[in-house]
């Protein structure tokens, strides 16, 4: 695959990522702060939700909104935050520099008043209730709460209606300066631009980004043996449903990067229960299981854990037949190799899609990882080394069940 | 001779894609069944006759993504088979070709299981289809979505279940009587597009594989009266109770008139809820903080625009004030230039981009054989700069109030 990626790397520790896309009529560029909700020190969890407060806080300047001064210029812009990282992004056609001139802007510059602050709040409160509408954001809160009841993991993205209501100004201003600095930004750019114009363009924003030393958090990394493990909850749901929650401990002293662990525990977890397994199908067959079992895996700063989602009339059976399958340790060949086929199959067809691409590509740079070397990597990796590792990892895993069952 | 395929040379994207569409009048009957059609062969076939080995077959050939799909345009229904697939030339696999990717293609959609054995999986798929329609209808804004539905649609069943069909259809149907649709299907007029690195290779074994079985590959796809007639029932208000942290409004107007330029109604949507610089974005979000999200879509073929938002309770009647005085000010011929402009280089962005998306692409040779009209983007850019104040004054007074639904 001719995926053109180059990395220039500034003083400052700011780094420029450019994927070349010569065919494409439209560009992408994203800067990405290594700064996400979940980021937050013990004394710090009263005001969670401050990383996605203040990715919407700043895009109001003392000049007005800035996302008008992109639309002006044709662009679209937004942003997201997710446990790890902040992304502010715009896509478009033309009006390359301006746009990117614009994106620098929009990670500085702040202007915190308690007027706008009070005003975002209550756009922030609508938002987290339009997430808590959804019965099934319930049961994602809850496995996560019971696996990680005392670090940020534990609470939603946007944080909770009274933790941003503790949010004020200053609070925003403290988290900007502590975080938003030039060695926790990268910047990716999918443009048919060449890179050597783009680093002339930007050298000078690049270095009048912060550049004190950044703030270290006391990695709320929970070690601690997990109390409690269970939980039913109710809600407006028509069918029972269930998450188990995984949760595995640090497993930095690995010699395998952050992104292969995850795979490798995706594997295990579809090896298990996805839709082309026996467990699946006889379920499936006997009308126990409907819908196939949904799989989450992440391995990030905070905290490694997986999920599993699934739903039946008997969740009581179903849980124990879950829990039954995850004991059993005994791994399938044949899904192993399938799934290399999948990731292999994923990752070019990821390249088509500007954003997400551009994303992928930032995020692993983060963690000092190239995206093909990663493909290439799992390609190599051979099935001795991934039961190991799996049996390593699951020797010490903390299961949780939350359940969720109908109103009565 | 058939004449209904086309396939688009690929010049760009990593994934090639073909698209297998059947045309068929809307009938409550044919939207059930196609409903559980889709259901029913995605999950097994005549070659593959239990889930596993179907979804193996798939993941064997680098996780091609065979999806079914039920759309209503206008006033008729289209089924769809997709397949997203690798192209053979980015994988160094010498059993994976156009060859054999289009004869697992075809096998998926022309041979479905209505062997004995096929029955069981019958009513798997339909206790799947039921399951996930009350899993939809879980999330309260489907469930609004749905009761305005009912309501606007009360005098045409028809259209009235957005959502996978009328359920009493649905738990209703028989085997046999999936089987007669099937069979009749292939005699519906039917189209094949697509887009791949090697078209020539790719058109003759469509031609081979789908000519000699699917009789409707010969006939003429195009639909010359496609539109909806426009809704001329009196008003309604619906006020539904629900337990639920957000209202849900959804407003639907009728277009009484056909359109005389046929972006107006995207553009006045755009104008409305675009981007941040759109009316009831700055009115509704930003200055009354009401909500976090607001949305306009305008229909040709349905001749509808409704205007829909998640919205704090005690706002809801201050948003219904906005939307009123802001319709009433749009037919009055008070339109903000400064936006208006806005929204047309918000959609020219749009208009251009769509040559980055492949799926948009091939949407829009899907459209032209449909509609027997083609628009290019430039045409498209050029129509959109021709629409004036007094042309969106005259669309929106136009429109008819038809029904406004709130769910508390």
């Amino acid at each position: 695959m001719n995926q053109k990626i180059e990395v220039h790397h500034f003083n400052n520790g700011f780094d420029l990522i450019m994927i070349d896309k010569p065919d494409f009529v439209s560009e992408f560029a994203t800067v990405m702060i290594n700064y996400g909700s979940a980021d937050l020190n013990e004394t710090e969890l009263g005001h969670a939700g401050v990383a996605h407060f203040l990715e919407h806080k700043l895009f109001t300047k003392k000049s007005g909104d800035i996302a008008l001064q992109f639309e002006a210029l044709g662009a679209d812009v937004n942003a997201a935050t997710s446990t790890t990282k902040t992304m502010y992004f715009a896509n478009f056609i033309d009006h390359e520099f301006q746009n990117l001139d614009l994106l620098f802007d929009l990670v500085a510059n702040p202007f915190f008043t308690a007027e706008n602050v009070e005003k975002e709040r209550q756009i922030i409160t609508q938002e987290l209730l339009m997430y808590q509408d959804n019965p099934n954001f319930a049961l994602n809160q809850a496995v996560m709460e019971l696996m990680y009841p005392k670090s940020a993991l534990g609470i939603d993205i946007g944080g909770t209606v009274t933790s941003v209501g503790k949010i004020t100004p200053e609070i925003l201003t403290q988290t900007l300066n502590s975080n938003y600095q030039a060695a926790k930004m990268k910047m990716v750019i999918s443009s048919h631009q060449k890179m050597s114009d783009v680093v002339e363009k930007i050298t000078k924003r690049v270095n009048k980004l912060p550049s004190n030393s950044t703030k270290i958090f006391a990695a709320p990394f929970d070690e601690e043996t997990l109390v409690t493990k269970e939980k039913t909850i109710h809600g407006l749901v028509s069918m029972p449903k269930i998450a188990i929650g995984l949760k595995f401990d640090n497993t930095k002293n690995v010699a395998l990067p952050n992104i292969l662990q995850e795979y490798l525990v995706e594997l295990m977890l579809e090896s298990k229960f996805n839709t082309t397994t026996k467990w699946f199908n006889d379920r499936y067959e006997k009308g126990i299981l409907q819908q196939e079992v949904d799989t989450e895996v992440s391995f990030e700063k905070a905290g490694n854990y997986a999920k599993l989602f699934a739903q039946a009339q008997n969740i009581d059976q179903l849980t124990t037949d879950i829990l039954a399958e995850l004991a059993d340790k005994k791994l399938d060949r044949e899904s192993f190799d399938l799934k290399k086929k999948g990731i292999l199959a994923q990752s070019i067809r990821a390249v088509d899609s500007v954003s997400s691409f551009a994303f992928a590509v930032g995020e692993l740079s983060f963690d000092g990882v190239d995206y093909f070397d990663v493909v290439n990597e799992l390609q190599q990796l051979d099935f001795a080394t991934y039961e190991n590792f799996i049996e390593e990892i699951m020797k010490s895993v903390q299961i949780v069940v939350v359940k969720l069952l109908p109103e009565e | 001779m058939v004449k209904n395929i086309q396939i688009l040379p690929n010049t760009k994207f990593q994934t090639a894609q073909i698209g297998c569409f059947f045309k068929m009048p809307v009938t409550s009957e044919n939207i059930a069944k196609s409903s559980l059609l889709g259901y029913f062969q995605s999950n097994i076939s005549l070659a593959f006759q239990n889930l596993s080995a179907q979804e193996t077959a798939l993941r064997e050939n680098y996780d091609l993504d065979f999806r079914t799909r039920r759309q209503l345009i206008g006033n008729q229904l289209i089924i769809s088979y997709n397949l997203n697939f690798i192209e053979p030339s980015t994988i160094a696999d010498p059993n994976y070709t156009y060859e054999s990717i289009i004869d697992l293609f075809q096998k998926l959609v022309l041979e479905p299981d209505f062997v004995a054995s096929g029955s069981q999986f019958f009513d798997l798929a339909k206790n799947e289809l039921l399951s996930d329609l009350e899993d939809i209808l879980d999330d309260p804004r489907n469930q609004a979505l749905s009761e305005f539905n009912q309501i606007y649609y009360r005098d045409r069943p028809e259209y009235q279940n957005i959502f996978g069909g009328d359920l009493e259809l649905i738990k209703t149907c028989k085997f046999v009587d999936l089987e007669g649709f099937f069979s009749n299907l292939l005699d519906f007029p039917a189209l094949i597009v697509g887009m791949a690195q090697k078209p020539n290779v790719v058109v003759d074994q469509l031609a081979e594989k789908f000519g000699p079985k699917v009789a409707g590959l010969t006939t003429d796809f195009t639909q010359t009266k496609l539109k909806r007639a426009p809704s001329k029932l009196a008003f309604v208000e619906k006020i539904s109770e629900h337990q639920t942290n957000q209202a849900q409004l959804i407003v639907g107007y009728a277009y009484q008139n056909p359109v005389k330029n046929r972006l107006i109604g995207i553009t006045v949507a755009n104008y409305l809820t675009g981007g941040e610089y759109s009316i009831l974005f700055q009115k509704v979000r930003e200055d009354l903080g009401a909500a976090y999200g607001i949305s306009a879509t305008a229909n040709n073929n349905q001749n509808q625009l409704v205007i829909s938002a998640g919205l704090e309770k005690e706002k809801v009647a201050e948003v219904i004030k906005v939307i009123q005085d802001e319709i009433a000010a749009l037919k009055n011929g008070r339109i903000d230039e400064e936006v208006l402009a806005q929204t047309k280089n918000d959609l020219v962005r749009a208009f251009k981009i769509q040559e980055d998306q492949q799926q948009n692409i091939i949407k829009k040779e899907f459209a032209k054989n449909l509609t027997g009209k083609s628009h290019s983007t430039a045409e498209n850019i050029q129509l959109l700069k021709e629409i004036t104040p007094s042309e969106i004054a005259e669309f929106v007074n136009n429109l008819d109030l038809k029904e406004r639904y709130l769910m508390v």
